[in-house]
C-alpha cells in the first residue's frame, strides 16, 4: 500500500515541478515578447509630424506658408469593381488612369492613388462615398505670393528618407530650423479600437518648426520684379537681376533674378533655374567696379581726386596690349573725378597701376573681392582672385576697369555698400529674426564685416559717383531734386578666351539718397540687344526703380 | 474574540466598499476614452478649418492678388505727386 503513496506523491510533484517551469518559461524567459505582442495589439502608435516653420517677410506677411492637403488613398482588398472607382475618382480629380488601375490590381492593402488633394475636392468625393477609398491629411508649402523672391526661397522636395527637405535659398540654408521635431503618440486600444483612458497612454509632443522672419520688404520685392520683367522684355535681354541692401545694417531688402521658377512645380523646371544667380554666378562687373578700385586708390594716398593721368591722352599700352576708352574718347590730362564721370577705362588703368599689385590685392581683399560673404542663403559661389605671383601689369590695369576680374553681384554690392555706410562694410543677411514655436523672437544681430576704407575716403567717393550721376552718360535718367550716387558698367564677357564682341553685360550700381543712404542697389541685365550700354539700359532701370523707393520710404527731394 | 471579529468584519466591509467604488469609477472612465477621441477629433476638424481660412486670407491679402484686382477694377499708378516744404501762406501778396 506504501509504495502507491509513494508513487502518487513523486507523480504529483513532478507535475508540479513541470508547471512551475513552463509558467517560468512564459513569464520570464518569454516575458518581453508576450509582452511586445500584447502591446502590438491593444496599443497605436502615430507618428505626428512637426508643422514646417513659415518665411515672413519684414511686414509679417508669410510668404511661405503651409496648406492643409491629402493623400487620396485605396484598399484594392476592399474594392470591388476597379474600373468603376477609378472612372468615378478621375471626374473629381486628374489622375493617370492606366498607373491607377495597376496600383488598385496589387496586393496591398494601401496604396496612394493621388497627392496634393485639396479640401474642396476632398469633400466631394466623399459626398460621393466611394468605397475602399480614403484620404490622410498633410501639409504642403503654399506660396500666397506665388513664385516672388522664389531663388531667395528656394523650395522643399524630398530627401532620400523620403521626409521634407529644404534646398536651395532660405529653405535649405534653415532646414534643421524650419523642419521642427516630430511627435509621437502611443495610444491604448479596447478590442473594438476605441480609445481607452489610460495612465500608459504616452504624448511626446513634437515640436513645430521655427519661423524664419526675413529682412525682404515685401512691397519693394514686388516693385522690383515687376520693373525687372518689363525691362527684361523692354530690352530683350536673357535675364537680369537686382539686389537692394541696407547699407547700414546688411540686411537685404530685396532680392529677384529672372528666368525664374515656380517653386510649387519646381520639378517641371530646368535645374540650373534653382540657384539664386544674384549669389551664385560670378562675372567680369566692367566698370562698376571702378568706384572700389578708385577709393582703393584714394584710401592709400596713391591719388587724389585732382591727380592729373599723364597717359590719358590715347589708348594706353600695357605689356604689349592696348587699352583704349569704350567710346575712344579720350581726355588729355583728365583728373580722377573726370575718369569716373567718363568712365575712362585709360584713366582706371593708371589708378591701377599707381596703386600697384601689393596694395589692390590687400584692397579688393579688405572689400571681401575673392571671399564669400557669407550671406544665409545656400548655393553662394565662391569667386577667387588670382595668386599674388600670377598678377602681371595688364592683369593689374585690366582689373582697375572690371575685367579680368570675376565677383558675384552680392560681392560686389557688398563691397560697394561701405562706400554709401561711410567706410564701413556689414555683414549682408536675409533673415532678421528667428520665431520659436513657443513665439519668442530672437532677433539676429548686424555684424560688421570690416572697414575697407575710411570715413573721409567714402564721402569724396560719394562726391564723385555724385557728379558722375549728375554729368556722366547716364545723366538723362537721373531723378531730378535728389542727390543719388551711382556708377554704370557695360562689360564684355569672356568667350573660349576672348571677349564677345556683340553682348555685354550691362549694370548700374549706386544708393540714395547720397547723404544719408537709405539703399544701395545693384541692377545686372544680361545681354540686352535694343542697347548694349548700361546708360541706356541697366540705369533708366535703376533710376526707375530709386525714384519709387524714394516716394515709398518718404524721402523729400533735396534739391 | 469579539474584538478581533469586530476588526475583520471592519477590514471585509472596507474591502467591498473599495472594490465597489474602483468598480463604479472603472466603469465611468471606460467610455472617456471615445469621449476624448471625438474632443481630439473636433480640434483636430477646427485646426484644420482654421488652416484652409488662413490660406483663403493669405491669398486675398497677397500683393500679386491685390495688383490683380486693382487693375481690374481699373486703378491706376500715381502720376504726378508734389512734396510740401514748408508751411503754407496764410494770405499771399497779389
Amino acid at each position: 500500500m506504501r509504495w502507491r503513496y509513494n508513487f502518487l506523491f513523486i507523480f504529483l510533484s513532478v507535475l508540479f515541478v513541470s508547471i512551475i517551469a513552463r509558467l517560468f518559461y512564459w513569464q520570464v524567459v518569454k516575458a518581453e515578447m508576450l509582452s511586445e505582442l500584447a502591446i502590438s495589439q491593444y496599443t497605436g502608435v502615430r507618428e505626428i509630424a512637426p508643422t514646417r516653420g513659415e518665411i515672413k517677410t519684414s511686414d509679417g506677411f508669410p510668404i511661405v506658408a503651409n496648406k492643409v492637403s491629402y493623400i487620396l488613398f485605396a484598399n484594392p482588398k476592399e474594392i470591388k469593381n476597379k474600373k468603376e472607382t477609378i472612372d468615378r475618382l478621375s471626374s473629381f480629380i486628374d489622375i493617370d488612369i492606366a498607373s491607377a488601375s495597376s496600383l488598385l490590381n496589387s496586393d496591398l492593402f494601401w496604396v496612394p492613388i493621388k497627392s496634393g488633394v485639396s479640401a474642396k475636392v476632398k469633400d466631394e468625393i466623399e459626398k460621393d462615398s466611394p468605397i475602399g477609398v480614403g484620404f490622410e491629411q498633410q501639409f504642403n508649402r503654399f506660396y500666397p505670393e506665388a513664385s516672388m523672391a522664389a531663388e531667395l526661397i528656394g523650395f522643399v522636395g524630398k530627401s532620400d528618407e523620403g521626409k521634407d527637405k529644404g534646398y536651395f535659398g532660405l529653405e535649405g540654408y534653415y532646414d534643421r530650423l524650419l523642419r521642427g521635431k516630430e511627435g509621437r503618440s502611443l495610444e491604448i486600444r479596447d478590442a473594438l479600437g476605441s480609445p481607452i483612458l489610460s495612465k500608459r497612454n504616452e504624448n511626446i509632443s513634437g515640436i513645430g518648426g521655427s519661423n524664419v522672419i526675413l529682412s525682404l520688404d515685401r512691397s519693394v520685392q514686388f516693385l522690383v520684379e515687376d520693373r525687372l520683367k518689363k525691362a527684361i522684355e523692354s530690352y530683350e535681354a536673357t535675364g537680369g537681376m537686382i539686389g537692394i541692401m541696407d547699407p547700414q545694417t546688411g540686411n537685404i531688402i530685396a532680392m529677384a533674378s529672372f528666368p525664374t521658377f515656380d517653386p510649387v512645380n519646381f520639378q517641371y523646371y530646368d535645374e540650373t533655374l534653382y540657384s539664386n544667380n544674384f549669389i551664385a554666378d560670378t562675372y567680369e562687373p566692367g566698370s562698376t567696379l571702378k568706384p572700389i578700385i578708385m577709393s582703393s586708390a584714394l584710401d592709400a594716398g596713391a591719388i587724389t581726386p585732382l591727380t592729373k593721368c599723364p597717359i590719358c591722352y590715347g589708348p594706353v599700352s600695357v605689356s604689349g596690349y592696348e587699352l583704349h576708352t569704350w567710346n575712344d574718347k579720350y581726355y588729355k590730362d583728365t583728373n580722377m573725378i573726370d575718369v569716373i564721370k567718363h568712365s575712362d577705362n585709360t584713366g582706371m588703368a593708371f589708378v591701377a597701376l599707381k596703386l600697384g599689385r601689393d596694395r589692390i590685392i590687400r584692397y579688393l581683399d579688405r572689400f571681401g573681392i575673392g571671399k564669400l560673404t557669407d550671406i544665409d542663403l545656400q548655393g553662394e559661389a565662391l569667386a577667387q582672385l588670382k595668386p599674388k605671383n600670377a598678377w602681371y601689369d595688364v592683369d593689374l590695369a585690366t582689373t582697375g576697369f572690371g575685367q579680368g576680374i570675376s565677383v558675384t553681384p552680392i560681392a560686389l554690392l557688398n563691397a560697394f555698400s561701405a562706400i554709401a555706410n561711410k567706410g564701413v562694410m556689414m555683414q549682408p543677411k536675409a533673415v532678421s529674426a528667428i520665431e520659436g514655436p513657443d513665439g519668442k523672437i530672437i532677433k539676429v544681430p548686424t555684424k560688421t564685416r570690416g572697414t575697407p576704407i575710411s570715413e573721409k575716403t567714402a564721402k569724396i567717393m560719394t562726391e564723385m559717383l555724385v557728379n558722375a550721376v549728375d554729368n556722366g552718360e547716364a545723366k538723362w535718367a537721373r531723378v531730378k531734386g535728389y542727390r543719388v550716387a551711382g556708377k554704370t558698367g557695360t562689360a564684355s564677357i569672356p568667350v573660349e578666351g576672348h571677349y564677345d564682341p556683340e553682348n555685354t553685360i550691362a549694370s548700374f550700381i549706386g544708393f540714395a539718397p547720397a547723404d544719408d543712404p537709405k539703399f544701395v542697389m545693384l541692377v545686372i541685365l544680361d545681354k540686352p540687344t535694343t542697347s548694349i550700354y548700361a546708360a541706356e539700359t541697366a540705369a533708366p532701370l535703376f533710376f526707375d526703380i530709386t525714384k519709387e523707393l524714394l516716394t515709398y520710404y518718404g524721402i523729400p527731394p533735396s534739391e | 474574540m469579539k474584538k478581533s471579529s469586530f476588526v475583520i468584519l471592519l477590514f471585509i466591509i472596507t474591502i467591498v466598499s473599495l472594490s465597489v467604488a474602483q468598480g463604479v469609477v472603472s466603469n465611468k472612465l471606460s467610455t472617456k476614452g471615445v469621449i476624448l477621441h471625438e474632443i481630439e477629433k473636433k480640434v483636430y476638424d477646427y485646426k484644420t478649418q482654421n488652416s484652409i481660412l488662413s490660406e483663403e486670407i493669405l491669398y486675398n491679402s497677397s500683393l500679386t492678388n491685390l495688383a490683380s484686382k486693382a487693375a481690374e477694377l481699373g486703378f491706376g499708378k500715381l502720376r504726378e505727386q508734389f512734396v510740401l516744404n514748408s508751411g503754407s501762406s496764410l494770405a499771399v501778396k497779389p
